[in-house]
């Protein structure tokens, strides 16, 4: 019965997504945004974990948490793609300071006013992750408005570049924190820093050998699968984060002489979507939203917003562009995506119970949230709409 | 040589990991990831290996599975390959879905003669066959002795089991050389008749042996619900998945995957045949809805990896102990499904006056027995508890034994008779 109810449920959200998806040139900017982010396949892991459907149970959400390591693992190989030492040679200086400095200055005003102003004190751990989280950026809105709008390429060219690039502060923080608080006393922590280097230099070279000849685009999505799922279940049997193991051994790869790269990245594009909407789902089944989690939300997103505004305006100043940007560019910077997500099912898997979930469930509407307004600021941020 | 390398540095690094981590002490969760990638690519590696030497990728999947498995190397543990049940429930889905997909009535109406004659002969030929022989040596060998009153049944339902055929690993076959012509219609043709004719003989042997008690007629109305339900609600998933494919159109890989899954589960909790359900969805696919090249072009990406974690799971759980334990007995079911297996599909195809080739290699193609034989032997045991001890071992090595040589049989015989083509 219960398996007739989700089957009707996904046929229903199927359809009525696909007629959201049909009109959603006439829906208000942010809830087309929402819809084109994917956000309603957290919801509907929400709902997915209420009764009656209760289809996604603890048990079941348990049983599919390889598929949950392996959205983590895509997610980190993706982002490690983009690491490559000619495209990054490329990029100036100006614009490598600004991405830090600002991500910086935003993990330490979140930090400050999720300190200074939580009702309760969510504990360090989790406090300073919500602050490295908050730090992130994502570039998937800004990508959506250029074919509504038209903004000054330069500054376009800049905030595209670090909301891609940025979320390494973010990560590389939240490894060191794991390493600061380690959740299980099986292993050390300092080990655990060592681990990266080592396991991600074996991936790495077997995964080269395995991909540098030419092979068909089936074969590589098995190879890609099989790597991906290897080396997340290796850092999580080592407590390590297969986000990171997996962002170096995309570094690794792409930097590496190969024929097959256009073809990798084209493979991780092409099955991004289904996996991410399976890790969507799964993130939104591992989500309790609490009342007493809210004024902890607002907090995070008025930080959040705060840092970014003044992060931008004085990464900018210390780093000036060769063009000119707006007093409150740094708004631009503020829409937050699936990293962030990642980052909390990472901690919630890590840490599971209290200060897992606690983060999942700030990070999660916090995330919604920013989508349905990151639109907006975007175009403060960047400059006036000129057509839709 | 690169992937010989590979294969060598993963097989050590996972000997490595094994050492050093206790499988026990860490999450569950991360053991299977762990395994899971392990599988994958090594099977893969294994597969092209096996594909070099011209021997079906699948052999090396099972191979994979088996060496790797709690069998020998104990890499993957059983509790392991337990939790990775789920990917089954999709695999098995997806496939059945695929082998529907095989049944084109426009193809199938050409060769409908020659598919009905060796389905009715071959299934005759090999019941009564194996039925006599083995009733005559049950009067005296150890192996086929039960108590006098279940010796009946017990023979009549190993005629059944020796009887049945799997699709599973001929599509994965056809998939995997791309072949199509009038043999492998002939085949998937033969193996889907086969199926519902050893429904209906298995219903109906049940309600025959327990005539008379409640379960008789129990029986009887579990069989009806079998075979119907799973062909209705099969075609209504077709419909279904059809309607979603022409209509919504959002992420038609993903649903389809979700929905073989769920397919699959239905069937179990709701005692019916999830191989003829997700069939008949495909059947209803093919022949009535226009989507079928849309349908087929969402699933193929995933096609090669399903099957590549499918059989090197059905590899992990092949039961060594079995084989050895059940010896002789084996061997001699083998040898008499063999023979009346030839014979059948002599008789049957030149009763029609079928081509020679079909006469001369059908057979091959009909001898693995994974899937269909599985869900049969589970069957039973809850039917007939009393001979289920002495059924499900035999079933089993039958299913592990015929899976490391069908393969290669199917495959031999697609590459000799490749010459023919569809009318």
């Amino acid at each position: 019965m219960q398996i007739i109810l989700v089957l009707i449920l996904i046929l229903i959200l199927g359809y009525a997504g696909a007629h959201l998806h049909f009109y959603k040139s006439k829906l208000p900017l942010g809830t087309s945004y929402i819809l084109f982010a994917g956000s309603e396949y957290l919801l509907l892991g929400l709902i997915l974990t209420i009764p009656p459907l209760a289809a996604l149970t603890p048990n079941v959400t348990e049983r599919l948490f390889p598929v949950l390591n392996m959205g983590l693992g895509w997610i980190g190989l993706m982002f490690g793609l983009q690491f490559e030492w000619g495209r990054l040679r490329r990029i100036p200086l100006s614009f490598m300071g600004i991405t830090l400095v600002q991500a910086l200055i935003t993990l330490l005003i979140a930090w400050a006013g999720l300190k200074l102003f939580s009702p309760t004190e969510p504990g360090s751990a989790p406090l300073w992750l919500l602050a490295a989280v908050a730090s992130l950026s994502a570039p998937t809105c800004l990508a959506y408005l250029r074919s509504y709008h038209k903004f000054p390429l330069s500054a376009q060219h800049l905030v595209n570049y670090i909301s891609s690039l940025d979320s390494i502060v973010g990560i590389l923080f939240f490894i060191l924190l794991t390493c600061v608080w380690p959740a299980n006393e099986l292993y050390c922590s300092r080990i655990n820093l060592l681990y990266y280097p080592i396991f991600a230099g074996i991936l790495i070279f077997i995964f080269h050998f395995l991909i540098r000849f030419r092979i068909g685009a089936a074969e590589l999505l098995i190879l890609t699968v099989g790597m991906v799922l290897f080396s997340s279940g290796i850092a999580r049997s080592y407590g390590i984060s297969p986000l990171l193991l997996n962002i170096l051994l995309g570094i690794g790869i792409i930097n590496l002489p190969s024929t097959n790269h256009r073809e990798l990245a084209g493979i991780l594009h092409g099955q991004e979507k289904p996996i991410y909407i399976i890790f969507l789902v799964l993130a939104g089944a591992n989500w309790h939203p609490l009342a007493t989690n809210f004024p902890i939300l607002l907090i995070y997103l008025a930080a959040h917003l705060a840092g970014k505004l003044l992060g931008g305006s004085l990464a900018g100043k210390i780093f000036p562009p060769h063009f000119s940007l707006k007093q409150n560019w740094g708004l631009a910077l503020s829409p937050q995506g699936g990293m962030g997500i990642a980052l909390a099912v990472d901690y919630l898997q890590y840490r599971p119970g209290g200060a897992g979930f606690l983060v999942l469930n700030i990070i999660i509407p916090a995330t919604i949230i920013s989508q349905l307004f990151g639109p907006f600021l975007i175009i403060q941020g960047l400059g006036k709409r000129i057509d839709r | 040589m690169n992937r010989i390398i590979s294969f060598a540095i993963l097989i050590v690094f996972m000997f490595l990991l094994s050492r050093h981590l206790s499988f026990g002490q860490i999450p569950a969760a991360a053991e299977v990831t762990l395994i899971l990638g392990f599988i994958i690519l090594t099977a893969y590696i294994a597969g092209e290996l096996f594909d070099l030497l011209h021997l079906p990728k699948m052999t090396g999947y099972l191979l994979t599975g088996l060496v790797f498995g709690p069998q020998l190397l104990h890499f993957i543990s059983s509790t392991a390959v337990q939790r990775l049940k789920l990917i089954d429930s999709v695999a098995v889905g997806l496939i059945s879905l695929s082998a529907g997909r095989e049944m084109n009535f426009q193809v199938l109406k050409k060769y409908r003669a020659g598919i009905i004659s060796i389905s009715f002969w071959l299934t005759l030929l090999q019941i009564c066959g194996v039925g006599l022989v083995t009733w005559y040596l049950a009067g005296f060998w150890q192996p086929l002795q039960v108590l006098p009153h279940l010796r009946l049944p017990f023979i009549l339902i190993l005629s059944l089991l020796v009887c049945s055929e799997s699709p599973v690993t001929a599509i994965a076959i056809l998939d995997e050389t791309g072949i199509r012509n009038r043999f492998s219609y002939t085949v998937m043709g033969v193996i889907i008749v086969k199926g519902i004719i050893l429904i209906v003989l298995f219903g109906l042997l049940i309600s025959f042996i327990k005539a008379g008690t409640s379960l008789g007629w129990s029986a009887g109305l579990a069989l009806i619900w079998r075979l119907l339900g799973s062909l209705g609600i099969g075609i209504l998933l077709g419909w279904a998945i059809s309607l979603y494919l022409q209509q919504v159109r959002v992420e038609p890989e993903l649903f389809i995957i979700l929905v073989a899954f769920l397919a699959t589960e239905f069937a179990q909790t709701a005692g019916l045949e999830s191989l003829l359900l997700c069939m008949s969805a495909g059947v209803f696919i093919e022949n009535f809805s226009p989507q079928g090249e849309s349908f087929l072009l969402s699933i193929k990406p995933a096609t090669p990896l399903i099957y590549l974690i499918f059989f090197a799971l059905a590899g992990a759980r092949l039961d060594l102990y079995g084989l050895r334990q059940t010896g002789l007995l084996l061997l001699l079911l083998l040898i008499l499904r063999t023979v009346f297996s030839q014979l059948g599909v002599a008789l049957g195809s030149r009763l029609v006056e079928d081509q020679p080739l079909i006469r001369r290699y059908t057979w091959l193609g009909l001898t693995n027995q994974s899937g269909f034989t599985l869900a049969l032997t589970i069957s039973i045991g809850r039917a007939m508890p009393e001979i289920e001890p002495v059924i499900t071992p035999i079933s089993l090595a039958m299913i592990a034994a015929t899976d490391f040589y069908a393969p290669t049989l199917f495959k031999w015989s697609l590459r000799k008779t490749a010459d023919l083509i569809v009318d």
